[in-house]
């Protein structure tokens, strides 16, 4: 055991950068490290469940047996996940695109909005992602109405977080903007789009974080590729690793579109984070 | 107190027999009574008065931001009749919170279109002036209170700087700031040669600043009186202590805390 001194010194020996490296080491631990710790334990109580009370690999594999199925299937596993995201990302920028412009006429007309934003307000609160069988049957087993139900899903939450955020201006702002004599266009371009950015990538982050699940869910209906076809054809075989595997990256392809909108929002919007 | 101009076509700012009332629930609230007024090139004349007696609705109506019901204003001979005649300064900074403070100084130049180089080395120049060098690229929310004020002062000197309407700049700052920045804003003010309206209830800021007080009664707001300020700008802070200076200052406070 050391004395308080001797920590003291210890302390204060080392040069300022190491230091500095320390402190920062330090602090990550306590930001990270509780969460961390919890996961660990949490897939180490499952690894122990599993090894102990002798339970099937074919109704709850193992962590480690997941992540052999991960290593094992990666070339299958990387094909079908391409596919996801690919029709995630095509469906998520379709929404970006055509919600961004139905936003900014909701806002150039009063009367559109007074139409409209009622009803795009109660279709936020429909889960989209049940339409996904009339998806089906209107356009087929392709890639078109997965591409469909994700820019669909996704389009609500965008247009309506926008439209609110344009809308939110602050009069003062605008009046002032009056004095300067500036054009319709100018007040949209320096004072209501900015005002609206961080509502609209509140939208676009909820979602950007659930497209990947609409991705899957449509492709569970029926399709030919896919995250959500490689589970069914996986659970119909009864080759739960690979369930399992599958869900790994269905997660992982969620937060990673969550990160990329976190990342994108911060360099967009560097004013609120600095 | 009606005052009819002689000369229509005379240069400066003229705001002649204002009138305005507004509708609130049903009733007519009466704001401004037959208000006339002369701002002379390169004068600085201050609107004292009661809080919400109707200085800012002036002033509005002299930026052009609202209409009055009757009366004129002229600025150098010609009715002012829309928005964008003269820099006009809110109360609060109102700075753009996503633009830094360059981008927020320049915003003038950039809506009339001329944000070159030129407009961009007039700004940088300007911000020593005020104080703000080195702080070019700060976004406001990381500026000081005093700061802000001044950088909401050079933006509204960029976008005109011959006619300053100032609705109560320096009211929001502390104590300190506040006769900081009023030692500094009778200097510029001298610097730049501007004609500068002045909106405040500060009865020491309106004799150090200006040439001429005018007094205006409580809502709806008359001029009650027309004060000429003895001495030449820039003032000391220390010139308010003069015999005549302590009188003025006793006449006003006197009129403002009697009711009329």
């Amino acid at each position: 055991m050391m004395t308080p001194n001797q920590t003291a010194q210890q302390l204060a020996a080392p040069p300022r950068r190491t230091a500095k490296l320390r402190t920062w080491l330090y602090q990550a631990l306590v930001r990270l490290g509780p969460a961390a710790l919890l996961g660990a334990l949490i897939l180490t109580a499952w690894q122990l469940y599993v090894t102990t009370s002798g339970v099937l690999p074919t109704v709850l594999p193992a962590p480690t047996r997941v992540a052999m199925a991960l290593y094992t299937n990666a070339e299958l596993l990387l094909q079908h996940a391409l596919v996801t995201l690919a029709q995630t990302a095509l469906g998520l920028a379709i929404a970006v695109v055509s919600a961004l412009i139905l936003a900014l006429a909701i806002d150039s007309f009063a009367l559109l909005r007074r139409a409209l934003y009622p009803w795009l307000v109660a279709f936020r609160t429909v889960p989209i992602i049940v339409l996904a069988p009339l998806m089906l049957i209107w356009f087929g087993f392709g890639m078109l109405p997965k591409v469909l139900l994700v820019s669909f899903f996704c389009f609500f939450p965008i247009v309506v977080a926008t439209a609110d955020g344009l809308a939110r201006s602050d009069p003062e702002l605008l009046k002032l903007l009056r004095a300067m004599k500036a054009s319709r266009w100018q007040v949209l371009r320096l004072v209501r789009w900015p005002t609206a950015l961080p509502s609209f990538f509140s939208g676009l982050r909820i979602a950007a974080a659930f497209s990947v699940a609409a991705s899957v869910f449509a492709e569970y209906v029926g399709g030919y590729a896919g995250l959500g076809v490689l589970m069914l054809m996986a659970t119909n075989a009864r080759a739960t690793p690979l369930v399992f595997a599958a869900v790994v990256l269905t997660a992982l392809a969620s937060f990673t579109l969550f990160a990329l909108v976190s990342v994108i929002e911060r360099r967009t919007v560097p004013w609120q984070h600095r | 107190m009606i005052r009819h101009s002689a000369h229509p076509q005379a240069p400066g700012l003229e705001v002649t027999d204002l009138n305005k009332s507004f509708l609130r629930r049903g009733d007519r609230l009466e704001v401004l009574r037959e208000v006339s007024l002369t701002v002379p090139p390169g004068g600085f004349i201050s609107l004292l008065g009661p809080s919400g007696c109707g200085k800012s609705t002036l002033l509005e109506i002299v930026a052009g931001l609202a209409s009055a019901d009757r009366g004129t204003v002229r600025l150098d001979g010609h009715e002012v009749r829309g928005a964008g005649a003269a820099g006009y300064m809110p109360q609060r900074d109102h700075l753009l919170p996503w633009r830094t403070l360059l981008q927020n100084v320049m915003l003038g130049p950039e809506l009339r279109g001329q944000s070159g180089p030129v407009a961009e080395q007039e700004a940088r120049e300007l911000l020593a002036h005020f104080g703000l060098a080195g702080f070019e690229a700060s976004y406001p929310a990381t500026l000081s209170g005093g700061m802000r004020q001044r950088a909401a002062l050079l933006r509204t000197v960029m976008y005109e700087p011959r006619w300053l309407l100032l609705d109560e700049p320096l009211s929001a700052l502390d104590a300190l700031t506040r006769l900081e920045l009023q030692d500094w804003l009778a200097r510029l003010v001298a610097t730049l040669g501007s004609s500068v309206l002045l909106v405040t209830h500060d009865t020491r800021e309106a004799l150090l600043l200006s040439d001429v007080i005018y007094l205006l009664s409580e809502r709806p707001a008359t001029v009650r009186g027309r004060f000429v300020v003895p001495g030449s700008r820039p003032r000391a802070a220390l010139e308010l202590t003069s015999p005549a200076m302590v009188q003025l200052e006793g006449a006003l406070m006197n009129a403002l805390l009697v009711k009329a």
